[in-house]
């Protein structure tokens, strides 16, 4: 598995074997590594000081560092070389530089560019992170990971690198024909930063995708990939920073579960919108339910109209509960002298079910048999048949998905009411127009009932 | 006679069909409600109504249990001074207790409790927001106005007032299948019962 991997040593070996199969284009998506790595970095030196610094050797990349006054052209020029770098086999051999279990991912990002940072950064943009000491901590107990998806050039399909990891990525281009800028964040799982050199893919916030020139846009989710559920915070304000908090408290829990997510082109990548994304689709997904559920609901678009519908039905059947226990206690002053023999009968018939085969596949025979159990003998036939049309309505609740056959089975009832209820005729209403009705209705037919009976 | 046939297929049907856990657990209760607090001929209408409706009711919460509006609704029938008895019978003393019983109120957690607290500062900047932008787009108007059935939906479903959008579709679903349920039924009962009662009338004379 993935994480596992991650939790080895075998940062380095994950990461070369996400990049092939996350993006065609290795050399671009390098560039988004080394720009993550040069942005977070700058953070780790901070917070490493100069023990990393001292560990930091990779001649490569100094010179243009020097060199570069945060022009893009000198960015592209380094993404060159350390897209190289990336590649080669110079990976394994700066992270066995690090003689600690932890850290291992450091190994390229660290090595090559640490002082260009400050240099090719003087962005303001990314002071905030270093300042920040939410962030400083992150970073100090993940390393840098970089990998980004997607097509080279800007506006393509971005892909989550992999499943189980938490990619997020926010996609940046840079105006026309620069280089492009991709950041790929990937968070590790680990909360064991230290000891499993969990990746951390910490991205800078909105703000640098503005200097892209770029703002990623927000639309609907369409598919999904392989996130982690409890994204990356890459706001580097106190809110990611409680939340990272808050990770900290119960790490067991953050590796279980994750949701496939997958933005789609021009679609906001980072953490906040994916997860708002998520949620608006499980919500969506309710509501579908409750579509199917409620009776002409099915037909109605737009969300406050769904709401309306649902909350009329609602609304409907407690006033038809209300009515209902109404009717219940005008039925008759004789109700309790009936529930008794109900009860008693109900445990006797109970007991004669128990005789018959536990499992009516088809219960119709069952009925059948407990009738002349019953001794019912002059009104059988009819009283089967109305076994049968009462089987066949109730049927459909043996079904495990009771939710859907529930309203399929209101209309017929009123075809037992028909023919089971020759005599109580006269309360056949459709209760629904009754309870539409009102009230003064249902005292009329209490009076009636009364004189009825009197 | 017909009364007696009509019950038993009634009964057969609800206590034949095993799966019907939903529906035999509804009408125990309702029974048992009917036969504890129905008992003398003395009640008035309104009584017995009132009686009948909170059996009907805590039948449906007993026989969906585990979810949050069951809790919500025996609660908020057990606030009722008159409803204690028959409450504590129907259900049992112990579970009675155990749900009724003071304390932190229904699912409390600090998470939930932390998640409101955000919601609200969420919802006051929205609202700031709003104002500022002044011109009233579609967008805010159609997400107030969804904003707005959600806590009328709220107000609806019991226990919904502590719940985040998404557990209350969820409850909304359950409480819709088991509303839907109470009232087939409810219905189901009814003309049985009137047939049962009527019948001996229309027949009196002959029999």
């Amino acid at each position: 598995m993935e994480k596992e991997a991650f939790f080895g040593n075998s940062t380095v070996i994950n990461w070369q074997m996400r990049s092939p199969d996350a993006a065609a284009s290795l050399p671009n998506m390098n560039s988004g590594h080394v720009n993550i790595v040069w942005d977070q970095t700058i953070d780790q030196r901070a917070k490493f000081g100069s023990a990393l610094s001292s560990l930091v050797s990779s001649p490569s990349s100094n010179p243009p560092a020097a060199a570069g006054g945060g022009d893009s052209v000198v960015i592209r020029e380094l993404i060159g070389r350390l897209g190289s770098i990336c590649n080669s086999d110079e990976i394994s051999a700066p992270s066995s530089h690090y003689h600690s279990a932890n850290n291992s991912g450091y190994s390229t990002p660290m090595n090559s560019p640490p002082k260009l940072n400050l240099s090719i950064f003087p962005n303001p943009a990314h002071m905030p992170f270093s300042a920040d000491p939410g962030f400083v901590e992150r970073a100090a107990r993940c390393s840098t990971f970089g990998c980004s998806g997607g097509g080279s050039h800007g506006g393509e399909q971005f892909i989550f690198p992999e499943v189980g990891k938490l990619g997020n990525a926010p996609e940046e281009s840079c105006g026309s024909g620069n280089a492009k800028k991709r950041k790929a964040v990937m968070k590790g799982k680990g909360k064991e930063a230290p000891l499993s050199s969990s990746i951390t893919a910490v991205t800078n916030p909105p703000k640098k995708a503005s200097v892209g020139g770029l703002t990623a846009k927000r639309s609907k989710p369409s598919e999904k990939t392989g996130i982690e559920e409890e994204s990356a915070r890459q706001d580097g304000d106190a809110a990611s920073k409680k939340m990272e908090e808050e990770k900290i408290a119960k790490p067991p829990e953050a590796v279980k579960d994750y949701i496939h997510v997958r933005a789609r082109r021009g679609q906001a990548t980072d953490s906040h919108s994916l997860a708002e994304r998520v949620r608006r689709e499980k919500i969506s997904e309710r509501m579908k339910l409750l579509q199917d559920l409620v009776p002409g609901c099915s037909k109605v678009t737009g969300k406050a109209v769904m709401l309306d519908e649902i909350i009329n039905y609602v609304q409907l059947l407690q006033r038809q509960v209300e009515f209902l226990s109404m009717k219940l206690a005008t039925v008759n002053p004789q109700i309790d002298f009936n529930m008794e023999n109900f009860v008693n009968k109900d445990m006797e018939i109970h007991q004669n079910c128990g005789l018959l085969p536990p499992q009516p596949v088809y219960p119709l025979e069952a009925t059948a048999s407990s009738f002349s159990f019953a001794n019912l003998a002059e009104r059988t036939p009819l009283i089967s048949i109305n076994g049968l049309e009462l089987q066949s309505q109730v049927n459909p609740f043996s079904q495990p998905n009771l939710s859907r056959n529930l309203t399929m089975q209101l209309p017929p009832l009123e075809g037992f009411a028909d023919t089971a209820c020759q005599l109580g005729t006269f309360w056949d209403d459709d209760l629904r127009t009754v309870v539409q009705m009102g009230f003064s209705q249902n005292q009329e037919n209490l009076f009636s009932s009364q004189s009825f009976q009197g | 006679m017909s009364k007696v046939k009509c019950l038993q297929i009634i009964f057969l049907i609800t206590m034949q069909a095993t799966d019907l856990s939903f529906h035999r657990i509804f009408l125990k209760t309702m029974f048992m409600g009917l036969k504890l607090g129905v008992s003398s001929r003395k009640m008035s209408y309104q009584e017995r109504k009132r009686v009948i409706k909170l059996s009907a009711n805590i039948a449906m919460a007993v026989a969906g249990n585990g979810m949050n509006w069951s809790r919500a609704l025996i609660i908020r029938h057990a606030k009722h001074e008159k409803n204690k008895v028959l409450l504590r019978s129907l259900l049992g003393r112990k579970r009675y207790e155990s749900i009724t019983e003071p304390g932190l109120p229904l699912n409390f957690t600090w998470q939930n409790m932390i998640r409101k607290m955000r919601f609200r500062r969420t919802n006051s900047i929205l609202r700031r927001g709003a104002h500022a932008s002044n011109g009233a787009t579609a967008r805010v108007i159609a997400r107030s106005m969804a904003k707005k059935r959600t806590r009328t939906l709220k107000s609806l479903v019991p226990g919904g007032e502590s719940l985040d959008d998404f557990s209350l579709l969820g409850e909304t679903i359950d409480y819709v299948i088991s509303l839907q349920t109470q009232v087939h039924l409810m219905r189901l009962l009814t003309e049985v019962l009137s047939v049962s009662n009527l019948s001996p009338n229309t027949k009196g004379g002959i029999s």
